[in-house]
């Protein structure tokens, strides 16, 4: 695979169906949407695969959430989507390499990943404040600053599901089809917690 | 239009038109809304004499802050709501008292000083509850949270149809809660506005209310200064108290029978005026053109 890898936000408040008269998602929608345009005008293509979880609290019969959202962001940057890779949101690491590896066999595409860190990142998140929370942020942001594959594999989804990071399995995706392709590096990193969920807008360039 | 079904809570009855207060008097050092005011018993004791000067029916005392924080196991919630039972019954003969708790243990120790109803914020998560409500004669309140744990935030959570979730759930614990025993006149439900909720689906259950004052069980609603009434107007905790009562007036107008709030007098009056819309109650006074 020699396309870039965009990671995305999967708050709902991205989705039209949840924002209210104050748009409150709009600048991270913004960049989110420039980040995906960005990438696929490298790749020279409009055109990208998305890579998701599954709803951690599913109770109805909808897309997971991840999906919609990157749906939404793909549909807003004028990128197709050509295929949706839903990971399970506690997939082990093995699972999330072989399904990985298998998407890295496949020609070049750009890998949308929606994905975020951890919603217990204060008091007021979602998950109330956790304060093993930040460390494994770092960990997840300095993955991507250095975009190092095996850093990705190494997240721990215990840690992670504890931590209510919901983006890790989707992570280890991209990272097991990025590794052994090229050298990856990071062309965008951008990060923000307003809600106490740590948001990441990355772009990675492979090959 | 759906009505009230019949309501008996302590040695009260109550018809299907009545709209009660219930008042909430926290035994807690952090609740988002009074932060502490009645943490100590003399103050908690102090805001019973208010509510009950005011005209609340029953007030819900309650240990445990519904928002995440530091664990608050078994032994501290009987410390902190057991000896105050006891003093407001012993205070009150006639009042209707409510407990605010999920853990049938809880539930045993202030019905064996006197609690008159069970007010089961989380769900029916201690499957006890009932059977402890029934052996006591109490009232249970059955909520619908989505299945959540106790003391969590809903995260991302959707629903294909939120007040269906919340009606199958409702009848479900109800009916289970009826099979333990408790006498049905003493079931309650309780779609939880923000508890497994976001605003979105908090607002949907308010303009559906009907759905569930149908069903033939006594409908309470806890609206009071929550965050779906602040993300709606854009209005802090402390600037909710306009809003909160326009959903009270709109539940009451759907049928809900017991109102859960922070404010009782103005609750009052915000119910008595749409028991006299209804025609469920006689205006106060009449005289204009009557003369």
């Amino acid at each position: 695979m020699s396309g870039s890898v965009v990671v995305v936000p999967s708050a709902p408040l991205l989705l039209p169906e949840y924002t209210g008269r104050q748009d409150v998602g709009a600048d991270l929608r913004d960049r989110a949407v420039e980040a995906i345009r960005a990438a696929t005008d490298t790749d020279g293509s409009d055109r990208a695969v998305l890579v998701v979880a599954t709803d951690r609290e599913q109770r109805g019969t909808r897309p997971p959430l991840g999906q919609r959202v990157g749906r939404h962001l793909c549909e807003l940057a004028g990128v197709g989507v050509d295929g949706v890779v839903a990971v399970s949101w506690d997939a082990t690491v093995d699972e999330c390499r072989a399904v990985g590896e298998h998407l890295g066999r496949r020609p070049a595409a750009t890998l949308v990943v929606v994905a975020d860190g951890s919603a217990r990142r204060g008091e007021k998140a979602p998950g109330h404040l956790d304060d093993r929370a930040a460390a494994l942020d770092d960990e997840i942001v300095a993955a991507l600053r250095t975009a190092d594959p095996e850093r990705l594999l190494a997240l721990d989804p215990g840690l992670c599901a504890d931590l209510l990071a919901h983006g890790r399995a989707p992570l280890q995706v991209a990272a097991a089809a990025m590794a052994g392709r090229g050298e990856p590096r990071c062309t965008e990193l951008e990060v923000s917690d307003p809600l106490g969920v740590l948001y990441v807008v990355a772009r990675l360039a492979v090959g | 239009m759906s009505r009230g079904a019949p309501l008996r809570l302590g040695r009260r009855e109550y018809a299907p038109t009545a709209r009660l207060v219930m008042a909430i008097v926290n035994r807690t050092p952090d609740s988002f809304y009074d932060k502490g005011l009645t943490w100590g018993e003399d103050a908690a004791m102090d805001r019973v004499r208010q509510v009950v000067d005011e005209g609340a029916d029953l007030v819900d005392i309650g240990g445990i802050k519904a928002a995440p924080g530091a664990v608050i196991d078994a032994d501290e919630e009987k410390r902190r709501v057991v000896g105050f039972v006891a003093r407001v019954r012993d205070a009150y003969p006639d009042l209707v008292i409510s407990v605010d708790t999920w853990r049938s243990e809880v539930a045993r120790a202030v019905c064996e000083v006197g609690a008159d109803v069970i007010n089961d914020a989380w769900g029916g998560v201690d499957a006890g509850l009932p059977d402890v409500a029934a052996e006591f004669g109490a009232a249970l309140v059955c909520t619908h949270t989505g299945g959540v744990t106790p003391r969590t935030r809903p995260h991302r959570i959707e629903y294909d149809d939120v007040v269906a979730d919340a009606r199958d759930s409702l009848v479900r614990q109800a009916e289970r809660a009826v099979g333990a025993g408790v006498e049905r006149e003493r079931v309650v439900i309780d779609p939880a506005h923000d508890f497994g909720k976001n605003t979105w689906h908090s607002l949907e259950v308010t303009r559906r209310l009907d759905e569930l004052t149908g069903l033939g069980w006594p409908v309470l609603v806890s609206l009071s200064n929550k965050d779906f009434v602040g993300e709606a107007l854009d209005r802090p905790v402390g600037e909710r108290l306009t809003g909160t009562l326009a959903a009270t007036a709109l539940c009451a107008w759907h049928g809900a029978q017991i109102y859960r709030v922070h404010e009782v007098p103005q609750t009052r009056e915000v119910l008595d005026l749409v028991s006299t819309v209804r025609g469920d109650l006689p205006p106060a006074r009449t005289v204009r053109g009557l003369g």
